[in-house]
């Protein structure tokens, strides 16, 4: 061994112990943020940053201490994700909620009326793929054109169904049979069995 | 407590039984148990929230330089109801657990 590898392991043996201090000098420097991430009660996060650094003065060598200290700061990380998670799923359901008790008597209104066009069980189906598909920000507009449409369309049409009379609409005939067999009889008398014979 | 029971619960519950008259201070209780920290201490708050668990600081002397333990022990309430979860749930490890390490004989 000569005088250089001496300084050398030295000078290592030296930089690793301080190393290691410095691991738990930043251990309890974790814990803290740690706490502050775990609860937002000043007085617990008072109580966790001080237990917590006890825990961590428990813990063998400056390592180990910095590690337990990191399994409190992904802990509170967590956490605090989780929080915020479940806030921001709550309030959006809360939004959706207020947003379909808003919009939902316009649309369905329209959908359930006796007398809506053809295009009311589209519109049905429509709806629940709007649903699934489409971002609120962008159902919330869309919901009320369909219910303002449909509104419309019931109105301006209003004075068509009430005057509507189905006797001169050319398609009862050809969809309607007892029609086509009254029209027959007006034309060519009612069928006889006893003709037939002769 | 309403909540469901997991299997950390049960061995922090073990833990805290185990200890009878004495207090476990939160290393005690990862070390006794093989939880993670943050596993262990959301067990303590839920249990401390359902009025199961008490708690209190160490007191240490002026020539104690180091940060105050915190100890932990079940009321009785949280007594009967743990002995009645680890009855139920765990019927087998009865007597598994002897002092622990880290216990510190009730004020």
């Amino acid at each position: 061994m000569n005088w250089n590898e001496i300084v050398i392991g030295g000078l290592v043996g030296w930089a690793l112990g301080d190393l290691l201090s410095i691991f738990e000098w930043a251990a309890l420097r974790i814990v803290p943020v740690a706490a502050r991430l775990w609860t937002t009660d000043a007085d617990r996060r008072e109580i966790y940053s001080e237990e917590w650094a006890a825990v961590v003065a428990e813990r063998p060598g400056g390592i180990l201490k910095l590690g337990t200290a990191f399994g409190f700061l992904c802990g509170g990380v967590l956490r605090r994700l989780g929080a915020r998670l479940s806030a921001r799923l709550d309030a959006e359901r809360l939004r959706m909620y207020d947003d379909a008790a808003a919009l939902d008597p316009i649309l369905m209104r329209a959908l359930l009326s006796p007398r809506g066009g053809p295009h009311t069980a589209v519109l049905g189906a429509l709806k629940g793929s709007l649903y699934a598909c489409l971002q609120l920000k962008w159902r919330v507009p869309l919901y009320a054109a369909f219910g303002l449409y449909v509104l419309i369309w019931q109105i301006s049409t209003r004075q068509g169904r009430e005057s509507y009379d189905p006797s001169a609409d050319p398609l009862t005939y050809v969809f309607d049979r007892n029609a086509r067999i009254a029209e027959f009889e007006r034309r060519f008398g009612t069928p006889s069995l006893e003709s037939n014979s002769d | 407590m309403t909540e469901r029971v997991t299997q950390p619960t049960l061995d922090v519950l073990e833990a805290l039984l185990a200890a009878e008259d004495f207090e476990l201070h939160g290393w005690a209780i990862i070390k006794g148990t093989g939880r993670a920290g943050p596993t262990v201490y959301k067990i303590l708050e839920r249990l401390a929230g359902a009025e199961l668990l008490t708690e209190r600081w160490e007191e240490l002397g002026p020539e104690d330089n180091r940060p105050r333990r915190r100890f932990y022990k079940l009321t009785p309430n949280g007594r009967a109801h743990a002995r009645q979860l680890l009855a139920e749930r765990r019927p087998q490890t009865a007597s598994r657990w002897g002092r622990l390490l880290g216990g510190e004989a009730h004020a």
